[in-house]
This record gives structure tokens, sequence and C-alpha cells, in this order.
């Protein structure tokens, strides 16, 4: 047994270390002076990702939870069947061909660009907007309306028997408690709309996928530019966990005994 | 699990085994030079010159369409052994590949709606096709001008019709026969007097690009450039899409 | 309208390359996510150290990011191979290395699917089966695998529905699929609208196919008796 151990660190470290020495091999000989002398810009690019980021989850937010509420309470049945609808289908189709549709799509059609709109949709900056928004208005939907249910009768009852109004029986009770609950998925919502603003760089934006293809376009390389944003990316995922984690520990902290 | 693995590795390299002596990169979205068919097919100058030098190489080729954002990258990485994508001579590229002699050349040009003046260009909004000489030269002779780079010269053209960009830049032959003398290109021409030709961003002419140690490929390339100009071949492409030689002044 | 007629039968085509990419690519993911979570749950410190590694890397870039490192570091490593053993050049068509990188990423998923799955089954069930003098594979086999199965099963699900989704960005790589021909064609008869439309319209019907199935599968692995 004991042979079979040692062997076996022995080969691992063997394979790791040939992997690393191949790894490092391959990352020195790339032109990194390229990256340092764009630092400037993959600033500009690195801020325009985070701006994208907090926006859109910040509107999706907001737009979220009165459908949630629309659709975990189903009073008016017609108006939670368009709420649905409305998930299903910014859930069920790609981020990736719901800004094509929105950008080169609606954006190509004469009576937009003759419309008053046209300002608005004429910028990719707005139409990213639009588009993530939307679609994390959805994904955050399924997670809040998910929340409410589980919580559901026992938080409202209690409310209702303080003598709380519906109205506020579901924004000062039942909302705050189910937003406690849906944290933890909450923060992948988060991560997967970061990664996602990724898409904004195939429609002309320089964020950080589009300066890295920007840089490997000027300089005729293939990997500096997409290895500085994904260490870019890995970096902004890391805060991103930690943020949740602050978050949950901040909202749940009334559990600890 | 080892089997599979093997499996899959046999899968994956199947559809390469049948491969050509050549394999060229091509861009699809460039038209008249190189555009997609609905059937998924790409066509146009650069196909019918790539297949007249490989006929006067004697070697089979094979046609791989690239973004052209990764056309470079898919050379070095040796998924082709050449690009013929209307690709200038210049110092920049030359540090990563080797090129042949010239095999078209290509004058830089403004296309906006009709009446656009030279003088109005510095303050527009100017739509190139990113890593081109055109980029280069939109923001080295209009620095405060707002430029926004594009994936394919066809997209930069849809938003020209848009209205997301006043003028965009680019090889004039392209604009005039993959646009201007299109359904899509009423109401639009050349901006006068626009197309300078300056030898610090234009390069010298377009050649076949290959792995920069390959210099005997870019050589055959070369003789077989000369072969096909002087067998009448080459003229008769041209004359197919172009009223003008597009191989501009003899070298 | 006659337009979209007439690129109908190479849009369902691709629909259908579409279809197989995301196929594909399960398969191999299922078979990494396998991989990673024997790698998470094994006593040695190695599997962990690796199965971690992949997971952390993965799951922090975006996948339009990853597909093209992957598409031209992975044709990098195996020309590296390739021309050691002197076999020549072989390249990978955009196709596997879309299947390459999207079973990649999933891959990283799944590891967590199974782990949790695996982690679900009661110890006891595994002792008993080592009680009944069971060899380890028919413990796994006839004992472990079929809990795990519906224990991993609605996660599995949600996985597969959210790499359908990102069978789209493969287009990126000059892949006609559904969204790249869609794209493209959409441009050159200025029909961007309709095209895209018409992607987003197939989408939806992978969604509802795909939910419908899993409902379908969920049901079959569903414990007898109980309600789950």
């Amino acid at each position: 047994m004991k042979v079979q151990l040692t062997r076996s660190w022995f080969f691992n470290r063997v394979f790791q270390l040939v992997i690393l020495g191949l790894f490092a091999k391959f990352l020195f000989g790339l032109k990194w002076h390229l990256i340092f002398q764009e630092m400037p810009s993959l600033a500009e690019a690195v801020w325009l990702t985070i701006q994208l980021t907090i926006i859109s989850l910040a509107i999706g937010f907001i737009i979220a939870w009165p459908l949630a509420l629309l659709r975990a309470k189903r009073k008016k049945e017609w108006l939670a069947k368009i709420a649905d609808a409305y998930v299903a289908v910014f859930r069920g189709t790609p981020l990736l061909v719901q800004i094509f549709l929105i950008y080169f799509g609606l954006g190509g059609q004469q009576w937009m660009q003759e419309s008053f709109l046209w300002p608005i949709f004429r910028d990719p900056y707005w139409c990213v907007i639009i588009g993530f928004s939307l679609n994390s208005a959805a994904y955050a939907c399924e997670i809040f309306r998910g929340a409410l249910m589980n919580g559901g009768a026992g938080e409202r009852e209690a409310a209702q028997s303080l003598g709380l109004s519906e109205f506020k029986t579901d924004w000062l009770v039942w909302v705050p408690a189910s937003w406690r609950r849906a944290l933890p998925q909450y923060g992948n919502e988060m991560i997967f709309m970061m990664h996602s603003t990724a898409i904004a760089g195939l429609i002309t934006m320089t964020e950080v996928f589009g300066w890295a293809k920007d840089i490997n376009g000027k300089f005729y390389v293939t990997y500096e530019g997409l290895i500085a944003a994904s260490i870019v990316y890995i970096v902004l995922t890391t805060t991103i966990i930690q943020i949740s984690k602050l978050m949950e520990k901040h909202y749940l902290s009334y559990m600890k005994r | 699990m080892k089997k599979i693995l093997l499996a899959t590795a046999l899968i994956m390299t199947s559809t390469s085994v049948l491969a050509a002596d050549i394999k060229i990169c091509v861009e699809g979205a460039y038209p008249p030079f190189s555009q997609t068919e609905a059937d998924g097919t790409v066509t146009g100058f650069d196909i019918d010159i790539a297949n007249a030098l490989c006929d006067d190489m004697d070697k089979s080729c094979e046609m791989v369409k690239v973004d052209w954002d990764g056309i470079i990258p898919a050379l070095l990485e040796k998924k082709c052994d050449a690009i013929i994508a209307q690709m200038s001579i210049t110092p920049e590229r030359q540090e990563v590949v080797t090129f042949s002699k010239k095999y078209t050349q290509s004058a830089n040009g403004f296309v906006g709606k009709a009446g656009l003046k030279l003088a109005d260009l510095g303050s527009m909004n100017i739509g190139v096709q990113r890593a081109t000489i055109h980029q280069a030269y939109a923001e080295g002779a209009y620095p405060d001008a707002n430029i926004t780079l594009y994936g394919t010269q066809d997209e930069a053209l849809l938003d020209l019709t848009s209205g997301r960009v006043d003028v965009v830049t680019g090889e004039t032959l392209q604009i005039l026969d993959g646009f201007i003398n299109t359904d899509n290109g009423e109401g639009y021409e050349i901006v006068e007097n626009a197309d300078v030709t300056d030898p610090k961003y234009h390069g010298t002419g377009n050649g076949i690009a290959v792995r920069k140690e390959e210099t005997e490929l870019a050589d055959a390339f070369s003789t077989s450039i000369k072969n096909i100009r002087e067998s009448g071949k080459y003229a008769e492409i041209n004359d197919v899409y172009f009223e003008i030689d597009a191989y501009g002044k003899e070298m | 309208m006659n337009i979209v007629l007439e690129y109908l039968p190479i849009l369902l085509k691709a629909s259908l390359l579409t279809v197989s990419l995301a196929v594909c690519s399960l398969f191999l993911a299922t078979l990494l996510g396998a991989l990673g979570a024997k790698g998470k749950l094994s006593k040695e410190k190695y599997g962990r150290e690796y199965a971690n590694a992949y997971t952390a890397i993965i799951r922090g870039i975006p996948d339009l990011v990853l597909i093209l490192l992957i598409y031209f570091g992975f044709q990098k490593m195996l020309n590296v191979v390739t021309e050691g053993l002197g076999l020549g050049i072989y390249s990978i068509s955009p196709f596997w290395a879309g299947v390459l990188a999207i079973g990649f990423i999933y891959g990283a998923y799944l590891t967590e699917t199974f782990r949790g799955a695996y982690n679900s089954v009661p110890q006891g069930q595994k002792e008993a089966a080592m009680s009944l003098g069971l060899s380890s594979y028919r413990r796994f086999i006839k004992v472990v695998l079929p809990q795990l199965i519906r224990h991993a099963l609605p996660g599995y699900g949600n996985v597969f529905q959210v790499l359908i989704k990102s069978t789209a960005v493969v287009g990126v790589l000059g892949l006609n699929d559904l969204v790249g021909l869609a794209k493209d064609a959409g441009q050159s008869v200025r029909m961007p609208f309709t095209f895209n439309a018409f992607t987003l319209f197939m989408y939806l019907i992978f969604y509802f196919f795909a939910s419908w199935v899993f409902r379908l599968l969920e049901r079959r692995y569903a414990e007898k008796g109980h309600r789950s």
C-alpha cells in the first residue's frame, strides 16, 4: 500500500511538472509587453464590463420582483400567463440571439430607424443594456418565484394577523424573507450575467472580450488578448463570489445562534 | 475509457484524412472577392484566383472559410497553409507571416450618403473592419473621428445603411462592386478625393500569406501569379468581376 | 417571405447541426463530469486537486472566450503531439472544436451535479450492498447508479437546457450552425430581423422539447410509491 502511494505521488509530481513546464514555455513565448502597453485601454474595457453587469443586474432586479409576485400569487391569471410566457421566451433562447435580434434585427428595420426610439436603438450600448436587463429579469424572476413559493403561507399569515394590508404583507414581509432564501442562487445569476456581457464584444463594443479581439487583431497575435481577458474574468468572478458571500453573511446573520 | 477517448480522437480527425495538398483560408464575407452562398459554399474572385493558382502549381486545394478576426491565427495554428483574402503586405504583418508577390492592389476609399465631402470626415462616425490597413489609416488620418470596429466588412456596410455610422472606409473595389453597384448601395457613393494612398499605411499590394518559415511556398505562389498573368487566365477571371484590372500597376 | 422559404431547407439543416452539436457536447460533458466527480470524491489528494482546478478555471471564464481559446489552443497542443509523433497535421473542424469546448465547459457543471447526487445516495445503501458481498463494480452499477441517476436528473436537465443555449456561441468559429447561418444569411439578404426571429423560435422549440424529455425521464426514475 505504501509503495503504491509513493509511486502515485511520484508520477503525479512528474506529470504536473511536465504539464506546468510546457505551459510555462508557451506562456513565456508570448508577447506580454503588448498587454502592458495596452493597460490603459484594458482598464477602460474592464470598467465597461463592470458597468454593463451592474446596470443590467439592477434593472433586471427591479423588474423581476413584481413579476415574481405576479407569478407566485396568480390572482390575475391572464397577467400571470403573460409573465410566464415572457420568462419562458427569455430563459428558453440564447441571449446571443436575443441581442442579435435587437441590434441587427430591430436596428435594421426601416420603421425603427425613423421612429423616436432610434437614438436608443442606434447605440449598441443601449441595445445591450435592454437585452441584458430583460434577460436577467427573466432569470431572476424564476429564482425569486421559487423563493416566494418556498416561504409562502406561514410568513403571510403571520403578517396578516398583525393587521398588515396585502400590499405591505407582500413587500415588507414576504419579499424580504424570500430575498434571503434566493441569495445563493442569485449569486450564480450575477456570475452568469457578468460572463454574458462578453456578447457585447460581438456588436462593436470594447468591453473585455471586444478589447481582446481588438488587441489580437491589431498585433496579429492569437492568445495574448484572450488570455489577458480570461484572467480579468476569473478575477471578476472571484470578486462576485466574495461579494455574494458577504451578502449572505449580512442578510443571514439573524440566523446565527 | 481509453477506448472511448481513442474513438473520439479518431472521429475528430477523420474529417481531415482526405486532406488536400494545400488548404487555403478565405474570408467569405467580402463580396465580390469572397462571399458565402446560400448553400454554404464560398465563391468569388479570391476563390477563382486560388483555384487558378493551384491548377498552375498542379496541386489539389481546399478552401477553408475563416472569419477575418481569426484568419492569421488559423494560418499559424496550421488550420490552413495559405491565406488568399485581399491581405495587404505591410511590415507589421511581415513580422508574423511571409507574403508572396502581390496579386492585387487595393486603393483606399470612403463610402457615405451621396454628397458627403472630404472635409466632413474628420468629425464623423467612421465604420471600419478590424485589423485591416483601413483601420490603421482611419485611426492615423482622422484622430478626432469616432471609429467603430467591425468583425466583417458586411457588418460595417449594414450599419452604414441603418445609419449607425456615417461613413465606412475600406478597399475601393470592394465597396464599388460589393456595395454601391448592388441594390443595397442605392443613394451611396464614394467620397470624392478621400482615396489617398499613403505608403505608411497602405502597404505594397495584396499578397498571399503563408507561415513565416515557408518561403518556398510563397515563391511558388509568386511564380504562379506571374504565370496566370501571362497566360491570360488572370484577365479572364478579372473580367467576370471588375471593369478595371485588380492587379494595379505592373511591377 | 419567399426568401425565407427559399432558405428554409438550409436553415433546417443548420438546426440539425445545432442539435447534433448539443447532443455530442452533452455526451462529452457527461464523460468529463463523471471523471470530475470521481476526482472530487476520490480519497487521493491529486484527483481532488485536478478536479478543483478544472471546475474553478472553467467556471471563471465566459464561454465565448473559452471557445476561442480551445479552438486555437487545443489545435496547438494537438500539433505538438502529432508532429512529435511524426503524424502530420490533423485539423480540428469548427464543429468538433465546438463540441470540445462546450463539452469541456459543461463537464465542469456536471461534475458538481454528479458529486451532489452521489453524496445524496444514503451511506447505508452502500454499506448494505457491501455486506451482501457485492463487488465494488456491481455495487456501483446495481445499487448506487440507479439512485444516483434519480438524484442527478433534475440538475442534469437544467445543465442541458443551458448547454443548448450555449451552442449559439459556436457561430464565432465560422460554423454554419443555426445562429451563424441565420446571421450571415440575414445580413446578405438584408432581413436580419426575420432570420434571427426564426433562430429564436427554433431554440424555443428545442427548449420545450428538452423539458418534455427530461420530465418523462424524471417520472421514469422517480421512486415508486414516493413523491419526489
